[in-house]
């Protein structure tokens, strides 16, 4: 049957599963006609005799090419062709119309038929010519479609895929740049501890070698003293021999201390720094059996968690200090305490003494920085304190309105350190 | 010139120090008048004739023996105060230290330190070189023309 085929094309719908073919046309025996030929040629062919009937069965069997009959009692072709057009714009249909109708044949292309044939059909060949390449077209719009289906997905999937490396990029570049910010602010720091331990072992050998100086020019005048028979020299001369070896084993000791104060780290722990000041208080009091020294201490300190020990000797070191430079006051009065900073609680150790100039408030916390060369501490006490706090994540200063005017030494710890 | 008394201004926060250069210097210079200050803020009180020697005539000395390492002001600060000071700044400065940092030697030479010897443990050493010190800045340099007293 295929071999009557009279369009010489090749028939790609019949190769396919069936195609469904529907044809609305009131002439009975053309309609009939029309069908068996194209049953005979393998399409499933649905019939309507009105139009009303034709848009049923497109809408239930949604067909794959319609053949349209514009003239039929009833509803009218064109509103078929319109409202198929409306729910189906890839379904071919093809207009069948009688010689007259020419006027509604342009009208109906217009609306989006795909194809027209002429009644009478002379030749069966051209309405399968027609349906055939009008199946055709409506495959290739598909595959077109499909295809461009497929193009917009890829660039979405790509796009996606884009978007995504694009992201861990970003996130890749950020991380490597937080690392090579730590990295900076790791090596910042290795610096200024580099440029700590050179000025720690600049002043450490330089002050060390003072007290050698001392026992050793000493041995000499002894020697000269002794030849002259200068009995009280040579006492005075032993006297200060001694002392610079007190004063050395004294620094060796401290340096001992401050050194461990880096490294040795007791697990911290919540200390009341009320109980603290108190006991740092008692042990100095101790000392100065005989200085009459009123300590007064603030009940009501916040909890800090903190190296216990440490925390103790700051804070005795901080006392002993102001005890020292109580100078000649007559009621010599030390208050150590809390009072709200800008956002953070300040402790402070408050003396009544001798004070520091404005200029020198920087310097007090140097190693062996000394204000006065004539008392008998070391200069280690206030780094050390110093250092405690700067371990413990705090920082230290001295206020005072100068000289004879009282100091007071204020330092403050990381908030979230702190228990009410 | 001869019969006048010479004076040595020394900067020394540590007595003992002091003393063992006075006792060096008495030894070969006994006619020198030392006058020892133990910080860094009074020297340049006493230079500048300002604070606590503001109304006090002191000798201007003929050497300053400098120890770089003093209470409230530092040595190399002093140094810097005497030789920016147009009165001060032809008194040669010798520095006396236990320091022997190159950074020490360098700045103070910067800062036209005239001298700077590094104070040794020994006290016959300590004596001689407190003795050719003497030598060479009081005797055989000549100093600076004493006009201005």
């Amino acid at each position: 049957m295929q071999s009557k085929d009279n369009s010489g094309k090749k028939n790609l719908a019949r190769t396919d599963l069936s195609i469904t073919v529907l044809t609305i046309e009131d002439d009975r025996v053309l309609r009939e006609t029309v069908a068996a030929y194209l049953e005979d040629r393998l399409f499933k062919v649905l019939q309507a005799e009105n139009g009303s009937e034709g848009l049923d069965l497109f809408r239930k069997k949604q067909p794959d090419a319609v053949l349209l009959d514009l003239r039929m009692p009833g509803v009218d072709g064109l509103d078929i062709l319109e409202a198929m057009r409306k729910e189906s714009p890839n379904t071919p249909v093809i207009i069948v119309s009688g010689a007259g109708d020419t006027k509604d044949v342009v009208e109906s292309l217009r609306r989006g038929a795909w194809n027209y044939i002429l009644k009478p059909i002379l030749d069966m060949g051209y309405l399968l010519h027609a349906l055939e390449s009008a199946l055709e077209r409506a495959s290739l719009i598909k595959k077109n479609r499909e295809y461009q289906k497929y193009l917009e997905d890829m660039v979405r999937d790509r796009t996606f895929d884009l978007q995504t490396t694009n992201k861990k990029l970003r996130r890749e570049i950020e991380r490597r740049e937080a690392a090579q910010q730590e990295r900076e602010k790791l090596i910042e720091r290795l610096e200024t501890q580099n440029v700590e331990l050179e000025q720690f072992a600049y002043t450490v050998s330089h002050d060390l070698k003072s007290p050698l100086v001392t026992l050793k020019g000493y041995m000499g005048l002894l020697r000269e003293d002794l030849a002259g028979g200068a009995n009280e020299e040579v006492e005075y001369d032993i006297i200060r021999m001694t002392d610079a070896v007190d004063k050395m084993s004294k620094l060796l000791h401290e340096l001992l201390v401050l050194a461990q104060i880096g490294r040795v780290v007791n697990p911290p722990k919540i200390v009341s720094m009320t109980e603290l000041a108190n006991e740092a208080a008692e042990i100095i009091k101790e000392q100065f059996i005989g200085k009459d020294i009123s300590i007064v201490t603030d009940p009501a300190m916040p909890n800090a968690f903190a190296d216990r020990s440490r925390m103790l000797e700051a804070l005795k070191n901080l006392i002993d200090n102001a005890v020292r430079y109580i100078g000649d006051q007559t009621s010599p009065q030390i208050e150590i305490g809390c009072r709200a900073g800008d956002n953070e609680t300040v402790f402070f150790v408050r003396d009544n003494g001798i004070g520091i100039d404005k200029q020198y408030q920087q310097k007090v916390f140097g190693l062996f920085e000394k204000l006065n060369p004539k008392t008998d501490g070391s200069g280690v006490g206030l780094a050390l304190v110093k250092r405690i706090i700067e371990v413990h994540g705090g920082q230290i200063w001295v206020e005072s309105d100068g000289l004879g005017r009282g100091s007071t030494f204020c330092f403050v710890l990381p908030e979230e350190n702190l228990r009410s | 010139m001869k019969a006048k008394t010479q004076t040595i201004l020394h900067i020394e926060d540590d007595q003992d120090h002091a003393r063992l250069a006075r006792r060096g210097l008495a030894k070969y210079h006994p006619n020198v008048d030392i006058r020892l200050i133990e910080d860094g803020e009074l020297a340049i009180d006493y230079l500048l004739q300002t604070g606590r020697f503001e109304k006090v005539d002191n000798p201007k000395p003929d050497i300053i023996l400098l120890n770089l390492r003093l209470p409230k002001i530092d040595g190399l600060e002093v140094l810097q105060v005497i030789k920016s000071t147009d009165s001060l700044a032809r008194i040669p400065v010798v520095v006396l230290t236990s320091s022997e940092a190159e950074r020490d030697i360098d700045r103070a030479y910067e800062l036209h330190a005239d001298s700077f010897l590094v104070k040794p443990f020994d006290f016959r050493k300590f004596s001689e070189m407190m003795r050719d010190m003497g030598t060479y800045w009081l005797t055989w340099n000549r100093g600076i023309s004493q006009t201005n007293d």
